[in-house]
């Protein structure tokens, strides 16, 4: 893989934000909270928005619409790898299944069967909602992720999922307190020094690792004029120790189930390198 | 790109304008030196000391003054004041040795794209068939051109002619032109590429063949025997009948693969050249066997030459040539 280069704190405004590049992949990730209502499906649980956005500089085929829908896809693949409770299943069946039927039910099969079984505590990958509560139904906080992709020099899934989890470790959370007072109203007291913000866990956030097929052999990182050699490629989430959290799949032409098996575990084998790599660049004291 | 399975990816800081720090620090200048001939946008233009002056492009007369309207490089002959800009599309000349992409077939001619202002026609009147056969002028002629450049498909040519709209006419009427197969293409800005009397470098002690494109295309490729043959043809005084055989005997029967060292020769020259180009600095035949010969002796590994490490090293050889140019 080409070297990654990350810069933490670009956006002063942002929670948490991160640059990094990929070669000339240039991505922008910017992490917003603030406190909001929680859904009413997940009272007791934090919101996550993620959006993509490409910059029409990027590259000419992000002007018009196609950038707006292949931004959704990412997003909805990276929201996905975040917060599995919400559309982890449905967006990777939905996303995978327009583009290659009969490979699609191997992808999500797969997907399945060695995701790690979700424990009654919490999700068993991505970040824990649970701790974004503030005030069960009434309040929590909401997490949003915007993600700008300003130069596209290929592999932009895996520099969105890299440099999201690099602003995730980044972003810092004001502490709350709840008081009752008299009446029984709750009151929020939201307490602004640095010093008592909290961070988030990101200990099992997975990342996406692009792996594409190209001719009958399987690669990752492809500079953008390699990916137009590829037939296709499999967009894999893979946490820390090396479980698939999730799989998206595009391209022209579908995937072989044999090659679906090969791609996974090459995703499997270099995500929790990359994993390490990235975390101890990030905790090095030299940053 | 790397081999799937190879978990070995660096994390490192992003340093904002590292190159340029890089640059500066290993060629010991501080501060572009603020000497009248490297203007900005909006830098005034002294026309001291001379009567009256010619506006000339990318200046502009504001109160009274003469002030740069690109950044660039300041011109002066005679009375006429240019500035020449850095970056710029390319500019067809005549007799020019480019690489370009067939975009399009219109009519008799292909659509070339050379990455210039406009598109590059090359005439099927002025393509040399394999061969050497003789062209029937017919419409069946028309209707097979895809048989010889497809859309998509890069091919060398020369600059034929330059109309005076800009427009631009190629021929490939030698045996060294034609289509490319089987390599690589980089892209550099055609600025770094100085006019010479060679363009097509065939580097036989390596196997590699190199075309260095006016136009800022340059192409590396392992040298193939079938190619060998033609360009030494081609250097004896034109294809003669046996030649046209061994043609067509190689076009039927494709060319052995490369071997990996072959092609690892290839990768390093073009990583020579894409190094040349993140530093800014000419790109011609000595400047790139310079950094190429400086990665083999350095042992720097193919995926290494992009690293801040190779880069000082390039451009403190560089800095030693400067030096010791100065000296002489």
């Amino acid at each position: 893989m080409r070297p990654i280069e990350l810069e933490l704190g670009v956006i002063a405004q942002a929670a948490g934000s991160a640059r990094l590049h990929i070669g000339a992949t240039d991505v922008i990730v910017g992490v917003k909270v603030e406190v909001a209502s929680p859904s009413p499906f997940a009272p007791t649980q934090g919101r996550l928005g993620v959006t993509v956005e490409f910059s029409p500089c990027a590259s000419p085929v992000y002007q018009g619409r196609f950038g707006e829908t292949y931004g959704e896809q990412i997003a909805a693949a990276i929201e996905a790898s975040l917060a599995p409770s919400t559309r982890a299943g449905g967006a990777a069946a939905a996303a995978a299944a327009p583009a290659n039927g009969g490979a699609a039910g191997a992808s999500t099969s797969a997907t399945a069967t060695a995701a790690p079984t979700p424990s009654a505590s919490g999700p068993s990958w991505g970040l824990d909602l649970g701790k974004l509560c503030i005030s069960a139904g009434k309040t929590a906080w909401a997490l949003y992720v915007d993600a700008l992709v300003l130069n596209d020099d290929g592999n932009v899934v895996g520099a969105v999922s890299a440099a999201t989890l690099a602003a995730l470790v980044d972003t810092r959370i004001p502490k709350v307190e709840v008081t009752t007072d008299a009446a029984g109203e709750e009151e929020i007291e939201l307490d602004d020094s640095p010093g008592a913000a909290w961070r988030l866990d990101v200990s099992r956030v997975p990342l996406v690792v692009t792996v594409a097929q190209v001719g009958s052999q399987c690669v990752v990182d492809l500079a953008a004029p390699e990916e137009r050699c590829s037939s296709s490629a499999l967009h894999v989430a893979v946490n820390r120790a090396g479980q698939v959290c999730g799989a998206t799949s595009s391209g022209r032409a579908g995937v072989e189930a044999s090659m679906l098996l090969a791609m996974t575990e090459t995703a499997q084998r270099l995500a929790p390198g990359l994993w390490e790599q990235i975390m101890r660049f990030l905790q090095s004291p030299a940053r | 790109m790397a081999a799937a399975g190879a978990v070995a990816v660096k994390v490192r800081a992003l340093v904002p304008g590292a190159d340029v720090a890089l640059i500066e620090r290993v060629l010991n200048v501080h501060d572009a030196p603020s000497n009248t001939t490297f203007v900005c946008v909006g830098d005034e233009i002294s026309t001291e000391g001379q009567e009256g002056f010619l506006r000339g492009h990318g200046t502009q007369v504001v109160d009274g003054k003469l002030v740069a309207t690109v950044c660039g490089v300041v011109e002066r002959v005679n009375k006429l004041i240019y500035v020449k800009t850095l970056n710029s599309r390319y500019n067809a000349e005549q007799g020019d040795v480019v690489v370009g992409r067939v975009a399009d077939l219109a009519g008799k001619a292909w659509r070339v794209d050379l990455k210039s202002r406009q598109e590059a026609k090359l005439l099927l009147s002025a393509v040399h068939l394999p061969g050497g056969i003789q062209r029937r002028r017919n419409a069946e002629d028309e209707l097979n051109m895809r048989s010889f450049f497809r859309e998509g498909e890069l091919i060398s040519a020369e600059v034929q002619s330059v109309h005076a709209d800009g427009s631009v006419a190629l021929h490939t009427r030698s045996a060294k032109y034609g289509k490319l197969v089987c390599g690589q293409l980089l892209e550099v800005p055609p600025n770094l590429i100085k006019r010479q009397k060679q363009h097509f470098h065939t580097l036989e002690a390596l196997g590699v063949e190199l075309i260095i494109g006016c136009n800022g295309l340059v192409w590396v490729a392992p040298l193939r025997p079938d190619r060998l043959a033609a360009a030494n043809a081609a250097a004896g005084g034109g294809a003669g009948s046996a030649g046209a055989d061994e043609d067509e005997a190689a076009a039927a029967a494709p060319p052995p693969p490369p071997s990996r060292m072959q092609l690892e020769v290839v990768c390093r020259m073009a990583n020579a050249i894409r190094v040349l180009t993140r530093l800014y600095m000419p790109v011609y035949p000595a400047s790139i066997m310079a950094t190429y010969e400086a990665a083999v002796e350095g042992e720097v590994a193919l995926a290494d030459m992009m690293e801040p490490g190779f880069l000082e090293a390039v451009v403190g050889q560089e800095a030693q040539r400067r030096s010791s140019a100065m000296q002489e």
